[in-house]
């Protein structure tokens, strides 16, 4: 049809503007609202996941360091309980080396003591021995034989006694 | 030949569907009433059947587990919107839905022909009204963010003299855009309309 209508033409626009409206409100607008909603749904489920996994990774870090703490913990007493072995090792030790040391000293002085009570009775039974040598020397007053037999027997006399 | 003119002239004469009862008489061509021609009835269908599909489509539309239905409308519309929004970019996006709705207007509107309508865009009304919305719906826009002064001056870019021809191009433009789909519309039909002649000489039993 190649002849020009105004009203026909103005029918057509009006037409347009009316499918236009309806298609809006019918079709474009529905669609772009789902898809808009789901991409909401999607960004808050996207978003509820980032927080659990901070919220995960949180709970792991609090984990790790309780662990760290308990390592640490276990380490300090293991270390008291040796420095305490220890201690208690020295101690036993040195005590015991005290007692021996005690032991060895009294024992020393013992013998030390039985010594200077050995030599003392000695030297008094020499002296009592010289005494009566001398007694006898100056009863028999006799020859250089019986010096020499007098010395003889003094010597074994004080061979027997030491 | 003659005859195929003949029947090409009559395919292309659209009817007047009815008259509306108006008459005016100071206009000789709506002296015996207003005639609406079968391009605006078929509009009006095309509309309905628009409208009812998009009704039906969009009816009880989910988030989540969506119906084959629904996943159709919106590839749909998202393809269509998708492809407008590419011709014009990030900044037109407010005239998307517009141009969707003439890009489907004209699709089903040149596709009707094959359900035994008349294709309305066969009629030169509904190619300017069409052509005349397109350029208004530009100008406006340029309006619109330019400035009615920066848009003015466009028409002495890049020197005054050129104005007349500026102005000139406005018109034009209309013209070369609804003589276009008018023409390309034309030109389908009787290529379709030859081809409809020439198949029975190939294919007697068709």
């Amino acid at each position: 049809m190649l002849k020009i209508d105004p009203v026909n033409l103005i029918c057509t626009v009006v037409n347009l503007l009316v499918l236009f409206v309806a298609l809006r409100v019918f079709l474009f607008k529905p669609v772009q609202k789902i898809i808009a909603d789901r991409q909401a749904e999607a960004d808050r489920q996207l978003a509820e996941a980032a927080a659990k996994q901070t919220e995960a990774e949180t709970l792991r870090d609090q984990y790790s360091e309780s662990l760290a703490q308990a390592e640490e913990e276990k380490r300090q007493m293991l270390k008291a309980a040796r420095e305490d072995a220890d201690a208690q090792y020295q101690r036993i030790v040195g005590e015991a080396k005290d007692k021996a040391r005690q032991i060895e000293e009294k024992a020393v002085a013992d013998a030390h003591a039985q010594k200077d009570q050995i030599l003392k009775n000695t030297q008094q039974e020499i002296g009592d021995m010289v005494v009566d040598a001398v007694h006898k020397i100056a009863a028999t007053q006799k020859n250089a034989e019986t010096d020499k037999s007098l010395y003889e027997a003094f010597l074994i006399k004080a061979g027997e006694k030491q | 030949m003659g005859d195929l003119a003949e029947r090409l002239m009559e395919e292309l004469e659209c009817e007047t569907v009815f008259t509306l009862p108006i008459r005016i008489p100071a206009i000789p061509q709506y002296a015996d009433g207003i005639p609406i021609y079968e391009s605006v009835v078929v509009t009006w269908i095309i509309m309905a059947v628009l409208i009812l599909v998009s009704v039906l489509l969009t009816r009880n539309m989910r988030i989540d587990h969506i119906s084959k239905r629904q996943a159709l409308v919106e590839l749909l519309v998202t393809k269509l919107t998708g492809l407008v929004e590419g011709m014009i970019g990030e900044r037109g996006k407010s005239y998307v839905p517009w141009l969707t709705t003439v890009l489907l207007y004209i699709g089903v509107a040149n596709m009707f022909g094959l359900f035994g309508f008349k294709s309305p865009t066969k009629d030169l009304n509904v190619t300017i009204a069409l052509a005349a919305m397109s350029i208004i719906l530009v100008e406006a826009a340029g309006i619109y963010h330019l400035g009615i002064r920066k848009w003015l001056h466009k028409f002495i870019e890049p020197v005054p003299v050129v104005a007349p021809i500026n102005l000139m191009e406005l018109v034009t433009r209309l013209l070369s855009l609804c003589m276009r789909l008018f023409g390309n519309v034309l030109g389908a039909f009787v290529i379709m309309e030859m081809i409809k002649i020439v198949v029975p000489v190939i294919l007697p039993a068709v």
